[in-house]
């Protein structure tokens, strides 16, 4: 089980997620009224997992307003969520899990807290791997459109509207504080457990339970960001598996559903031969600083 | 994936995934997103 080791420059892509953050989020004074906004840029999808009960959210979160859609008594075929998930899928790929979704940064964060042990992956973590599409297709489409009116995987599962809705408008609104019961403890539970474990383990939400993530990583071969590896340069010494956040190989997997596109791997590579890959010409490959 | 089969995908989703957020527009989907993001969801914030 090796470990991730520290890459140079890491900061810099922190800049860009915060940065990310504050452009979905920037009504930061709600958190202290109470209140969520209420204007019209939320007719907007976000495109990373933002809740739109964060205080502070300008944006719609596209798989609450997906379930949302699915979860009416008469379901619809969800146009136009699925046409902003389409949109950013095609352009980005999981390029939005690296640097734009809020939770990601949190998940970032935690992990740059020391900890006795860090791994880069574990025996046995391939096929959880395969949760998110379970996630997916059972909490997020399959249940809803089963049990109307029940948006499951927001209910029961989503640690983001945990963190940024749930926590801070249960400390700022006592009517919603009294209503606090099971549901509430739960979900807490599962975000409490999700940070814990991104002690150690890089992602652990991306990797085993993203739904988002897993819509958005079947783009990564033919999005228009991407990222390329030149067999010929490689020398073979492996920095790019050791530092990669999602524990993959980017040699063998540069198209994988699993890449976040973060740039660990380009920045550790000392001989260039990762890129990232902006439209599909064939690109030259050149030290990158992001 | 061969670069004409991507450059092939990339097009076909994104001319699909705006005619989708068009389409969603003139059916009252957009109005339906801004109704439920404007209210504070119970359920993401395990209430409901």
């Amino acid at each position: 089980m090796a470990e991730v080791k520290k890459v140079k420059g890491e900061w810099k892509r922190l800049t860009v997620q915060a940065a990310m953050f504050l452009l979905q989020n920037p009504k930061l004074h709600n958190f202290f009224l109470g209140t969520i906004d209420t204007g019209k840029t939320k007719i907007v999808c976000a495109p990373g997992l933002n809740c739109y009960s964060c205080p502070a959210a300008i944006g719609a979160c596209p798989i609450g307003s997906l379930q949302n859609a699915l979860s009416k008594q008469k379901p619809s075929f969800p146009f136009y969520v699925l046409g902003f998930l389409l949109l950013f899928g095609a352009l980005f790929g999981r390029w939005i899990c690296g640097f734009v979704c809020p939770f990601g940064l949190v998940q970032d964060l935690v992990h740059k807290i020391p900890f006795p042990k860090k791994l880069r992956t574990f025996k046995g973590e391939r096929v959880l791997r395969w949760t998110k599409y379970a996630v997916l297709l059972v909490l997020v489409i399959g249940l809803t459109l089963f049990d109307t009116l029940v948006p499951y995987f927001c209910k029961y599962l989503c640690p983001s509207g945990t963190l940024f809705g749930a926590i801070p408008l249960s400390v700022t609104v006592p009517q919603l504080r009294s209503q606090i019961g099971f549901l509430f403890w739960w979900k807490i539970g599962v975000l409490v457990l999700l940070l814990l474990i991104s002690l150690p383990i890089s992602r652990p939400f991306c990797r085993w339970l993203c739904p988002l993530g897993a819509i958005y990583g079947l783009f990564n071969r033919f999005a228009l960001l991407g990222m390329t590896c030149d067999a010929q340069s490689c020398v073979g010494c492996g920095a790019c598996e050791t530092v990669c956040p999602m524990g993959i190989d980017p040699r063998t997997q540069v198209d994988s559903t699993e890449c976040i596109r973060c740039g660990r791997c380009i920045r550790a590579c000392p001989t260039g031969s990762l890129a990232r890959r902006f439209g599909f010409a064939p690109q030259a490959h050149k030290k990158s600083t992001m | 994936m061969n670069r004409a089969l991507r450059i092939g995908l990339f097009c076909a989703f994104v001319l699909t995934g705006a005619a989708f957020v068009l389409l969603g527009i003139f059916s009252g989907q957009a109005q339906a997103v801004l109704s439920k993001a404007i209210r504070v969801c119970l359920e993401c914030i395990g209430i409901g």
